[in-house]
């Protein structure tokens, strides 16, 4: 298949006061291929990016689009002139409809003032139909799960006859089947030519996906093969510079007697419908099931941040009213939510703010003055223990990578020594070697004598990591598995049983 | 549903993380200023109107 | 004190590696974030050369004089803005509590006494009333905190009420006894010696005693914003009210205890405020949030929330006084002040959504 190179992107070089982001960075996209980007956080695929979209300003190098070259300023004249990017953030106009966020800032007009309804409605529609998406286009945006929100994003880079079209970790809020449905149209594009550009960190995708697979690390160009050259470990291996031998450590925790009781847990406000299950200290237990199968809701309800119709919760014995997040804390609860992002970390403050603004009483003299020395040794206490990069404690946490501002919201949690840890997605949108490294924090705590519930997507993750798992439905327990001896297919088949 | 809260704030805070993707102009706030849609040239336009405004009135009224 | 020398050579290497756009925006980025310091040298250095006075030390007593005047209510309302939210109720309240003091406080022979029942005038009896009319401000502080955090009403909406109430019931308070809306004068002797009497000289001019009080309600509010666990709980719920919530701060309390020292702080002001200008009037303390929010903007505590510091407030009080005594001396006319005073305030919110705004 005689492709010729549609995007050429040569010796981009980017620096930052104090750090060379992009050092002489090459990259070429041929039309009707998959090219997948990959490397650990830090590695610069994002600021690659930025600088194709005029985001960022590259201080040297060039960029041609069909031979031409181009310099964008902006992502509005990248997609004016066919590059664009399906974005992990979903910069959604979340209070307006589908089709108003499709044709955001090109609205089809009659006499070039009024707004064109019916234009605009049949142009989505065509749209949709083409993709196979199957989503009202008057729907409101927030209304609608993350999942549908990303082929909203997917088709309005699609209805811009890019040539060039990015995917930022596009699967990472997508069940299996709306994973397929993604690759799907990503052949679709493929076949009429579109150069696709696929940054995921999702080893398993990319095999299957992309055509060529090009790898940075720390701001280089390390490799770019075909992929059929590449196996997995081979480009872990170029990612992260050394062997890892595993993806998961070994587990050497020993579950014990039962710790966590959680019975008839009903959601006042959700769709959870009595939940009820046992955790045991020392283990791992895994949550596994769809999307809108209620893990989250259940985790947000044992720690009382959601409404309980009824249930019980009852740790060593001891009955839990978890009425509110303070009162869960001093039951020995903690939580690590979903999107460290929206509800995670207090992105202009500092590291150590973040880090102890949950356990501020173990600082107080006098039960008033917080002395600023513990707080100090507290914060570098956990910022060796789980090798945080980081400047210094003073940083502002928005300037860390997300998967060091993960660590340091779980310093947070440590603080406040917990019995139970409730953890939400704790690796999403993390690169291999910082997974890595939570996985061992993760067992640890359970070789401690903890008990940790770990809700996942991921089913390598959940299958490497927990001891049991319950998988969630449509709000219920659908059942529960020994991850020693289960299946993915056992898991997807509970997953789908009351949806 | 299991809808990830409080995504009508977008944070567009400076990050060197890997996960962020280029944003769309124009930014939004947070805090008080949520509701803002505004880019950086407008923002430099008010500035400067504001200071000659001063300049002006102080001016014409040593006048 | 190694942090700023740390900064400004951290600040120099970076600029050394910075190349001809990143040293572009350097400078722009500079001039404009500090803009408002620059209006201020530009107006200094012309008052100064025009009028010698300005710079005489006994003008310098007059700037202190200002800023200790303004300080409290700025320190007041920083609170609110950390939380994002803001108080429009705060100069209503300061003459709610300017008035109810004046009138417990007057001179036992005045001709037009408000009430003539009030014990003579003491130490004590001074205290007693700074406390009751410090309470008074709290408590309007609390119902604001109290709406805010039950019903999650933007402050905007709720402090635009109780500035509506506040000012009624002021109005009303005014026609008690037969007064009729006359202004409150004829302040005991003791109580302007209290909080106005002579602090020290400097050149000439005499520093009021209210300046030592400001000075200690600074370093109070500064143990309260860096060294107790509710001025790190009001900085994290104002930075991100969720990821607060879950890491277990009272959101509930927090958020009312904030405008109720915000109003206690008004308060105070308004027991100062009657001394100052000698007597009380419907109108007093009218618009003076305005200062207050503009002194906050300029001194770095932003709408976006979460950040501030004490410092900072004093530095944009100064900034603000500076200016206006400036212009005063110059002889600008009081009704351009307004005009000024305006564009300030739209020019430091405007500098402030840019400081956040700005990435590349």
């Amino acid at each position: 298949m005689a492709n010729d190179v549609l995007l050429k992107m040569e010796g981009i070089s980017k620096s930052f006061p104090g750090v060379k982001a992009l050092d002489n960075v090459s990259l070429e996209v041929k039309g009707g291929t998959v090219h997948a980007l990959m490397g650990e956080n830090g590695a610069g695929k994002s600021t690659l990016m930025k600088c194709l979209f005029g985001i960022y300003a590259k201080d040297s190098g060039h960029i041609y689009l069909e031979g031409q070259e181009v310099d964008f300023k902006s992502s509005k004249e990248a997609l004016d002139n066919g590059v664009a990017m399906v974005h992990q953030e979903l910069n959604q106009a979340l209070k307006r409809n589908v089709m108003d966020n499709i044709w955001l800032g090109r609205y089809p007009k009659i006499a070039g003032i009024a707004v064109n309804e019916t234009k605009m409605k049949k142009d989505t529609e065509a749209i949709f139909k083409q993709l196979e998406i199957n989503v009202d286009v008057h729907r409101i945006m927030s209304t609608m799960p993350v999942s549908q929100r990303q082929m909203v994003e997917i088709a309005k880079a699609v209805s811009y006859n890019s040539k060039v079209i990015v995917f930022d970790e596009p699967t990472s809020s997508l069940t299996e089947e709306e994973v397929e449905h993604l690759f799907k149209i990503i052949n679709m594009l493929r076949d009429k030519g579109v150069g696709i550009i696929y940054i995921s960190h999702k080893m398993a995708e990319i095999k299957r996906i992309s055509d060529e697979i090009t790898i940075m690390r720390d701001g280089q160009w390390v490799a770019t093969e075909p992929a059929d050259n590449l196996e997995m470990n081979d480009i872990i291996r170029l990612m992260v510079g050394r062997e890892l031998t595993n993806q998961f450590p070994p587990k050497t925790n020993k579950p014990g007697k039962v710790s966590l009781k959680v019975e008839n847990l009903s959601g006042q406000y959700n769709q959870l419908k009595d939940v009820s299950f046992e955790a045991r200290e020392g283990e791992v237990l895994g949550i596994a099931g769809l999307d809108c199968s209620g893990r989250t809701e259940t985790l947000e309800s044992i720690f009382g941040v959601r409404t309980r119709k009824s249930g019980t919760i009852t740790l060593d014995g001891k009955r839990c009213l978890n009425r509110s997040a303070g009162e869960s804390i001093k039951n020995g609860f903690a939580l690590l939510t979903e999107e460290r992002r929206s509800t995670g970390i207090f992105g202009v403050l500092s590291v150590k703010e973040n880090t102890v603004i949950s356990s501020l009483d173990r600082h107080k003299h006098f039960g008033v003055y917080l002395s600023e020395k513990s707080q100090r040794e507290d914060t570098q206490h956990y910022i060796d223990a789980m090798h945080t990069k980081t400047p210094s404690i003073e940083t502002k946490i928005r300037s860390l990578s997300g998967g060091n501002q993960q660590k340091v919201i779980i310093g947070r949690w440590l603080l406040t020594d917990p019995e139970v840890l409730l953890l939400d997605e704790p690796t999403r949108g993390i690169d291999v070697g910082a997974k890595y490294e939570i996985y061992q924090l993760i067992l640890e705590l359970a070789n401690n004598g903890k008990t940790v519930l770990m809700v996942s997507s991921e089913m390598p993750e959940l299958l490497g990591v927990c001891d049991r798992i319950i998988v969630m439905s449509g709000g219920r327990v659908a059942g529960e598995v020994d991850a020693k001896n289960t299946t993915q297919e056992e898991i997807m088949a509970l997953a789908a049983k009351y949806v | 549903m299991e809808e990830n809260k409080n995504h009508d704030t977008i944070d567009q805070d400076n990050k060197a993380d890997e996960q962020e993707s280029p944003a769309p102009q124009p930014r939004q706030l947070r805090g008080l200023y949520k509701n803002v849609n505004i880019s950086v040239r407008a923002l430099d336009i008010i500035i400067f109107t504001c200071i000659a405004v001063i300049v002006l009135v102080v001016i014409i009224d040593l006048l | 004190m190694n942090n700023p020398i740390k900064k400004i050579n951290q600040t120099c290497a970076d600029y050394r590696h910075m190349n001809a756009k990143g040293r572009r925006t350097f400078w722009i980025d500079g001039i404009l974030n500090n803009m408002l310091y620059i209006i201020m040298a530009v107006f200094v250095i012309y008052t100064a050369s025009v009028r010698p006075a300005f710079l005489t030390l006994g003008s310098f007593a007059n700037l202190i004089t200002q800023v200790a005047a303004y300080l409290p209510m700025a320190l007041g309302i920083g609170g609110c803005i950390v939380l994002t939210g803001t108080d429009l109720s705060a100069g209503r309240v300061a003459g709610l509590t300017a008035a109810v003091s004046a009138v417990l406080l007057q001179e036992a022979d005045f001709a037009n006494k408000m009430f003539n029942n009030f014990p003579k005038v003491t130490g004590w009896w001074i205290l007693l009333s700074m406390l009751i009319v410090v309470i008074i401000g709290a408590f309007v502080g609390f119902v604001n905190g109290f709406f805010v955090a039950k019903f999650s009403l933007h402050p905007f909406i709720v402090t635009l009420s109780t500035q509506l109430i506040t000012y009624g019931t002021i109005l009303w308070f005014f026609g008690l006894n037969g007064n009729n809306g006359q202004p409150i004068s004829g302040l005991s002797k003791q109580y302007k010696e209290v909080v106005g009497g002579e602090l020290f000289r400097l050149g000439n001019v005499a520093v009021p005693r209210y300046v030592l009080y400001a000075v200690i309600i600074v370093a109070l509010m500064w143990f309260i914003w860096n060294k107790t666990s509710f001025g790190k709980n009001m900085f994290a719920l104002g930075s991100n009210m969720d990821a607060a919530r879950v890491s277990g701060v009272n959101v509930f309390w927090t958020t009312i205890m904030v405008h109720t020292l915000a109003g206690l702080m008004y308060g105070y002001a308004g027991f100062v405020e009657g001394v100052r200008s000698g007597s009380v009037a419907a109108s007093t303390g009218l618009n003076a949030e305005c200062d207050a929010i503009a002194a906050c903007v300029i001194g770095g505590v932003s709408f976006v929330g979460g950040t501030g510091s004490i410092g900072g407030i004093i530095l944009g009080v100064f900034v603000l006084r500076i200016i206006f005594v400036a212009l005063t001396m110059l002889g600008v006319d009081s009704s351009s002040l307004y005009i000024i005073k305006g564009a300030i305030i739209l020019c430091a919110c405007a500098l402030d959504m840019r400081k956040y705004l700005v990435k590349k």
